[in-house]
């Protein structure tokens, strides 16, 4: 086992190396993984945390787009019988308005994939999990669908599926009696891609590695700080705004 | 598992017995022919023997490689099975995981083994854009 | 002292019998309830993704809670050596355990995935404060089978192991009431759970439901047979009744002050106690007039003795329903805030709106009949009942 982790650390490295080599030459925030080869068969690490930098100024329709381009990628919001308040809902656009100024902000608000997150403390059997990579999610082979995740999330960021579902996307399963929320299109950060959202509002929201110093977010969250919602919380979430 | 499959054998052997006088096609029920076939008789056996025993631990093993570990190798990817094992959706015929002519149905409603699967997994192969467009 | 027998209860079969009919009518409604949801989905309950708990819950943890309350019987006379209340040990005990089951298969039920019972019982996480319930429910049938053992049977090793189950039931109940408070208590999102209070107010709550519930279910039985409680007895569950009454509107005075006051939570309380409608309805007169000022009332006036303990009772347990109906529900139906001193509007689905449908109506009344069914046919087959006391 530990000759296994070896190998594997010296190869990271080594294909790291090459990638941090290839990865000059390309623009930033298209190469996500340091071993931009072949990433399918590489257990994720808790070297990286991925994390998400919206900045609402640029949002032009307050992530309008954003939360369609989730809807499209991973099928949810239209299931038959639900009622309104019964239907998925991994996104949402949330509009505030400052008692004192008046000022007007739009956001998406979606999980925010805190580092403590309160989903997976009270969740009985282990389903609602963080990846090694920050990533929430929930492992809907395991999930009794109790609930309890929902009622510890600060952001309304979870959905019940309330009915039996049909023809789901083939790399999006989700499905009857299980809850489900944003997974950050952990399918997409598999491949190397950024997850739909991103790439819906590319200009406003930067995808990347907190943990890595010299990475975009990174260096885009030293220059302005950014705010958490609910930063009293100390959840210390991977999802970060400019301007609210 | 292995109390499972103990019950699995002796349910066979019940139905072995209980059929012994009629013909052989009964035990194995006829599947849906795959989209892509093997090269040699060899590697489909081989393939059919390996997956007939043990196909749950493989998927099992691979589910949690994949949700755990973000492991997406197409190697026993349940989406991989699908592709090959179940036509594409046409404008005339989608073959479901309710009929029992699903290549996964054909065997488990046959056995009385259900499986949960499908209330999340996509059953059918997906569609390409174009495809669906005349 | 007096020695106690004990017998089946005397009940005609036919009355025996109609009364498993009844209540086993109301258990195929609540069967066929529980398969629709089932089959259909959750969409069929007026449950969402804002009200995620809804009447099942209640119902199924007022049985729970009271479950623990209804063992206190036993602990008095044992624990507390309090002989006037030993003969009745036997049936709190059952009633106890028939309560929990009750409660028990209602949550279970009411779950997205029923069929992964297995599952809750294999995986664990032990952050959690439900997988800890999940312990602490299951343990709480074993303790309290050998407990009953312990009393029932004459051998020198029970009577040896009488006194440690007695105690170790005791503290069993303790945590296991706490623990359910706390599955409220340790959610941060919601600022009407705060877990320094949730954990004792669900314990003295547990006592005066529970003890409310014995005091019915014993009227009944006595009542049944066509016999008379002895007075002591009578009197003695109306002042620990009294007594739970005076703790409990302690505590959710000090709950209500400290959270308006010192926590600072006062947006939710305001809600709560002002504006959330039915809920709103149902903390003044449910649970404050109808579930404590009023059966304090009628257990202290004297001239209303006749039958005042079942009236208090019944209206005691109505109240605790009350009650957890306004913390479960009145919780979740409070918004989130997630920008303070802000107007928020949000494009999405997100009423928050909760009134029950008639299938998660059915499956709760199914929580009551299983116990009631468990525990009538326990005392009809077991020797619980005193019969000289």
């Amino acid at each position: 086992m530990t000759n296994v982790n070896l190998i594997d650390r010296y190869r990271r490295k080594f294909l790291g190396g090459i990638a941090a080599a290839t990865g000059a030459a390309l623009a930033p925030g298209i190469l996500l993984r340091e071993a931009g080869a072949n990433p399918h068969d590489q257990a994720v690490s808790n070297k990286v945390r991925w994390g998400m930098l919206i900045d609402t100024n640029k949002l032009k329709d307050g992530g309008d787009a954003m939360v369609a381009a989730c809807k499209k990628e991973h099928g949810w919001g239209d299931e038959p019988n639900s009622k309104p308040e019964q239907q998925g809902q991994w996104a949402r656009k949330v509009t505030f308005q400052d008692k004192a100024s008046d000022h007007k902000v739009s956001l998406p608000v979606m999980c925010q994939h805190c580092e403590e997150p309160p989903c997976v403390d009270v969740c009985p059997t282990g389903a609602s999990f963080k990846r090694d990579d920050g990533i929430v999610l929930v492992d809907k082979h395991i999930c009794i669908g109790c609930r309890y995740c929902m009622t510890a999330c600060p952001y309304n960021a979870r959905s019940f599926v309330h009915e039996n579902l049909e023809n789901q996307k083939p790399h999006s399963p989700r499905g009857i009696g299980t809850v489900e929320s944003c997974n950050l299109c952990v399918h997409r950060v598999d491949a190397g891609k950024q997850p739909a959202c991103v790439e819906a509002a590319a200009d406003a929201v930067i995808f990347g590695d907190l943990n890595d110093p010299s990475s975009t977010i990174s260096k885009s969250l030293k220059k302005y700080e950014a705010q958490q919602i609910r930063a009293d919380l100390g959840l210390n979430t991977g999802v970060r705004y400019w301007g609210i | 598992m292995t109390k499972w499959r103990y019950l699995l054998a002796l349910m066979l052997s019940l139905l072995l017995l209980a059929c012994s006088h009629e013909q052989e096609s009964t035990l194995t029920p006829t599947l849906m022919a795959a989209q892509k076939q093997f090269e040699t008789v060899e590697q489909r056996d081989l393939h059919i023997a390996e997956m007939r025993t043990n196909h749950m631990n493989l998927l099992k093993h691979k589910r949690d490689r994949t949700v755990y570990q973000g492991i997406r190798t197409p190697k026993h990817s349940l989406n991989g099975c699908i592709d090959c094992h179940v036509p594409v959706p046409t404008v005339n015929k989608t073959v479901k995981h309710t009929d029992s002519e699903h290549f996964c149905m054909t065997c488990h409603v046959e056995l009385a083994v259900k499986i949960d699967c499908f209330q999340c997994h996509a059953d059918r192969p997906p569609v390409s854009e174009k495809a669906v467009k005349p | 002292m007096q020695r106690t027998d004990f017998h089946e209860i005397e009940i005609s079969s036919r009355r025996f019998y109609s009364i498993l009919v009844t209540l086993a009518g109301v258990l195929v409604a609540a069967a066929y309830a529980f398969f629709y949801m089932e089959s259909q989905g959750h969409f069929v309950t007026g449950m969402n993704n804002q009200v995620v708990w809804g009447l099942p819950h209640v119902v199924a943890i007022f049985l729970i809670v009271t479950a623990s309350g209804a063992a206190n019987v036993a602990s008095l006379g044992s624990v507390f050596n309090k002989p006037a209340y030993q003969p009745y040990g036997r049936i709190s005990l059952v009633l106890a355990m028939s309560l929990l089951l009750g409660g028990l298969l209602v949550i279970l039920l009411d779950l997205g995935h029923a069929d992964r019972l297995i599952i809750a019982m294999t995986h664990f996480n032990f952050d959690s404060v439900f997988a800890w319930n999940i312990l602490l429910y299951s343990g709480f049938f074993v303790i309290m089978g050998l407990y009953l053992w312990s009393i029932m049977d004459r051998t020198a090793t029970a009577k040896r192991c009488y006194q440690p189950l007695a105690y170790l039931g005791f503290v069993w109940r303790f945590i296991l009431t706490a623990g359910t408070g706390s599955i409220f208590g340790v959610l941060v999102a919601r600022e009407y759970y705060d877990i320094l209070m949730m954990a004792p107010l669900f314990i003295a709550s547990s006592y005066l439901i529970g003890t409310a519930c014995f005091s019915l279910v014993l009227l009944l039985l006595y009542k049944l047979e066509g016999r008379q409680l002895s007075e002591v007895i009578k009197s003695r569950l109306a002042i620990s009744l009294c007594l739970c009454i005076v703790v409990v509107t302690l505590i959710e005075l000090a709950r209500h002050l400290l959270n308006y006051f010192i926590m600072g939570y006062t947006a939710v309380e305001v809600f709560v106690l002002r504006d959330a409608g039915a809920v709103t309805l149902m903390f003044w007169l449910g649970q404050v007039v109808i579930g404590l000022v009023l059966p304090i009332i009628l257990l202290y006036l004297p001239s209303v003795k006749r039958s005042r303990l079942a009236i208090a009772s019944t209206l005691i347990m109505l109240g605790g329903l009350c009650q957890l109906y306004v913390i479960i529900i009145g919780g979740q139906l409070q918004p989130l805030r997630l920008f303070p001193n802000a107007v928020t509007e949000t494009s999405g689905n997100l009423d928050i709106a909760y009134s029950a449908s008639l299938p998660e109506l059915m499956l709760s009344l199914g929580g009551v009949a299983i116990t009631l069914f468990v525990f009538t046919i326990a005392v009809k087959v077991l020797r619980l009942t005193p019969a000289n006391s």
